[in-house]
């Protein structure tokens, strides 16, 4: 494990919560997160950004009944079309 | 209404990997996606209408087994940017100001605004109290290259692999467009949040 600092914490957090980081570099962050107390704000910040666009992404809409039968009956069509 | 996705029905048998069982499933993504581009149900419709109907012509293209959505979300796109340039070249037909219209979009500012925290909440509690709408609003007000990204990745959860599939985009250009995203996001965010008077800012 090699320490980081908190420019180099900060500048991978997305990707450490994203799970885009090799295991070697999220252990590296997570040592970093763990026992810094200047990253905290940040990182709760980062947190709750996410949280909020996760709740957001679950109350989208669904796509309407109407379209859905619309695409239906064009890919019906597309299918009894001989090409 | 949830995020759970219905099967359309048809009137032929289907098999597994056909594309009634790995296309039509992310009709609710789709639309989704492209309501965030487009900015109107009606408009999202016909793209998402034109999409399914390219990706069914293209079915034989398709890898089966690699994931269907970002394969649907990449002819999505692209049919969206071809409406786009046409609606640009009849634009410019009438008024050739509407030209600069791209270039307006883009920020100028390199620099995140918000850069790391804001002053009065700097554990980000405002984002408890924004209700979907709002945040809805700031993601369709961000410029086209950086909404897309914030789409794909924070609501519709795609790696950055399949972002550059979708965008056609290197990785890196991902990366860099996905962090200034949400940067201009969560600036907006904030702002919104004071606006309502969920952070009161202090006097100078």
């Amino acid at each position: 494990m090699s320490d980081i600092d908190c420019k180099e914490a900060l500048k991978k957090l997305y990707e450490y919560l994203d799970g885009e980081l090799s295991p070697t570099d999220a252990r590296d962050i997570e040592h970093h997160l763990e026992i810094c107390a200047a990253c905290y704000p940040e990182v709760r910040l980062t947190t709750e950004y996410r949280e909020a666009l996760r709740r957001a992404a679950q109350g989208q809409p669904c796509c309407p009944e109407g379209l859905r039968h619309r695409i239906a009956h064009i890919i019906e069509k597309e299918r009894r079309t001989p090409p | 209404m949830g995020r759970a996705e219905r099967p359309v029905t048809t009137t032929e048998p289907t098999g597994a990997g056909s594309f009634e069982q790995e296309a039509l499933p992310h009709l609710d993504a789709v639309y989704r996606f492209a309501l965030r581009l487009t900015g109107s149900t009606s408009d999202a419709e016909d793209l998402v209408q034109e999409t399914y109907l390219r990706a069914y012509r293209a079915w034989d293209q398709y890898t089966p087994g690699t994931r269907a959505k970002s394969w649907l979300f990449t002819i999505c796109r692209n049919a969206y940017l071809r409406q786009r340039e046409r609606d640009t070249r009849r634009d410019q037909l009438v008024a050739r100001a509407a030209a600069q219209e791209d270039d307006s979009n883009v920020p100028h500012n390199e620099t995140p605004v918000f850069a790391g925290r804001p002053h009065y909440d700097p554990e980000g509690d405002f984002y408890r109290s924004l209700v979907d709408e709002r945040i809805f609003e700031a993601i369709d007000s961000l410029p086209p290259e950086f909404r897309e990204v914030v789409v794909l990745s924070d609501l519709e959860d795609l790696s950055y692999q399949e972002m550059a599939r979708v965008l056609d985009a290197p990785l890196g250009t991902v990366k860099s467009r996905l962090f200034r995203g949400r940067k201009l996001l969560q600036e907006r965010l904030y702002h919104l949040a004071v606006e309502a008077g969920y952070i009161r800012e202090r006097q100078p």
